[in-house]
């Protein structure tokens, strides 16, 4: 009896993994098929390269989706709750406003000083560049054509800025590691 | 006619004579005057990496600003998705950990057009000048990878393009029945 039933388990399960088969034989890549007319062969490979195309149209009008930029969106679980994050109004007197207003105003001339001065530099380097360039021009003519050229040789160019100290002496870095943890798309 | 012989006999100029001698290859195109002084670059991009994206903003600002100055022009100016690292401190001799944290690299770009070449190493002089601290910058020629970074790749698009392509392979095109 168990024997039998073990037979009929087994009969079913090979039905079964053959009806599973039966869909991936249509791939292109699994069998051969049987040549066809011409004439109806192209027909159905202008159809095909049509519908494609114009799938792959309809796709790129929809699917270009930026990454997020998760320090420029909403948190939103702190936004439903701001209401209990905001502080009392403090109520500031004449004197204090005044010494803001002055403070600022200063602060807003230095850094306008500040933008001068790197325009002034800007203007100047330009200028003395290009009268540089104008001499090189009148010396050798092959030079200056070769100093005007892109050198895309420099490129890419990867400036590090400074720390935030000096290098401490005798520092021993801790043992650790750094694990990326980017998000795979 | 009438009117001609007239003006001839007057010594009126003609219109012809008016406007002067003509170039003839000016008859049916305008002049299009280039005006760039030096060779330029294809577009760059300007990248900043930091931990803080408050700098890096102001940063971000001040190159766009800088780079109108030498008469470039700016194309796109974006933020990408930040990088995040985990950094963990072990216990001496050991894998255990003692501290954690988490660390987002920031990222923003600045994309610029019309860069006269002898005048790009004068603006990453002066941004170098100013770079604030533990900034990365980075000067490079733009790549179609790097707008494609910024985009969530489309798998089943990209799935269709091979399948188009594929039609071209005549292995394929055998399998089908087609040759």
């Amino acid at each position: 009896m168990s024997l039998l039933s073990n037979f009929a388990k087994l009969v079913i399960k090979s039905q079964a993994q053959f009806h599973q088969s039966i869909p991936s034989c249509s791939s292109v890549f699994m069998k051969r098929q049987k040549k066809i007319d011409p004439e109806v062969a192209k027909q159905r490979e202008a159809r095909r390269r049509k519908r494609l195309e114009k799938e792959i149209r309809q796709m790129q009008k929809h699917s270009k989706k930026p990454k997020p930029v998760d320090e420029l969106t909403l948190d939103v679980k702190s936004a439903k709750n701001i209401e209990e994050r905001y502080r009392p109004k403090v109520e500031v007197t004449i004197e204090k406003i005044d010494e803001r207003a002055i403070s600022m105003k200063e602060y807003t001339r230095s850094r306008n000083e500040l933008q001068r001065l790197d325009d002034k530099w800007i203007a100047g380097v330009i200028a003395s560049q290009r009268k540089a360039l104008n001499e090189l021009k009148k010396l050798d003519p092959k030079l200056y054509e070769s100093a005007i050229q892109p050198a895309p040789g420099d490129l890419p160019l990867i400036i590090q800025g400074p720390s935030l100290t000096p290098p401490i002496k005798n520092y021993e870095a801790p043992d650790g590691d750094y694990i990326d943890t980017t998000r795979n798309w | 006619m009438l009117a001609l012989r007239v003006a001839a006999r007057r010594g009126f100029a003609s219109l012809r004579e008016i406007a002067g001698e003509q170039d003839a290859s000016l008859l049916y195109e305008p002049k299009f005057v280039d005006s760039r002084e030096f060779p330029e670059y294809n577009t760059i991009n300007v990248r900043i990496q930091g931990y803080d994206f408050g700098p890096l903003e102001k940063f971000q600002s001040y190159i766009h600003q800088t780079a109108k100055r030498f008469g470039f022009n700016v194309v796109d100016s974006y933020a990408c998705s930040a990088q995040t690292h985990r950094a963990i401190t072990y216990k001496p001799h050991s894998t255990v950990g003692e501290a954690e944290m988490e660390l987002s690299v920031y990222d923003r770009v600045v994309r610029l057009d019309a860069v006269s070449a002898p005048r790009l190493s004068l603006l990453t002089q002066i941004l170098q000048a100013h770079i604030p601290v533990g900034v990365t910058l980075t000067v490079k020629e733009h790549e179609k990878a790097d707008e494609d970074y910024r985009y969530i790749p489309d798998l089943l698009l990209k799935e269709k393009q091979t399948e188009l392509k594929a039609l071209d392979d005549p292995n394929v095109r055998r399998n089908l029945g087609w040759e």
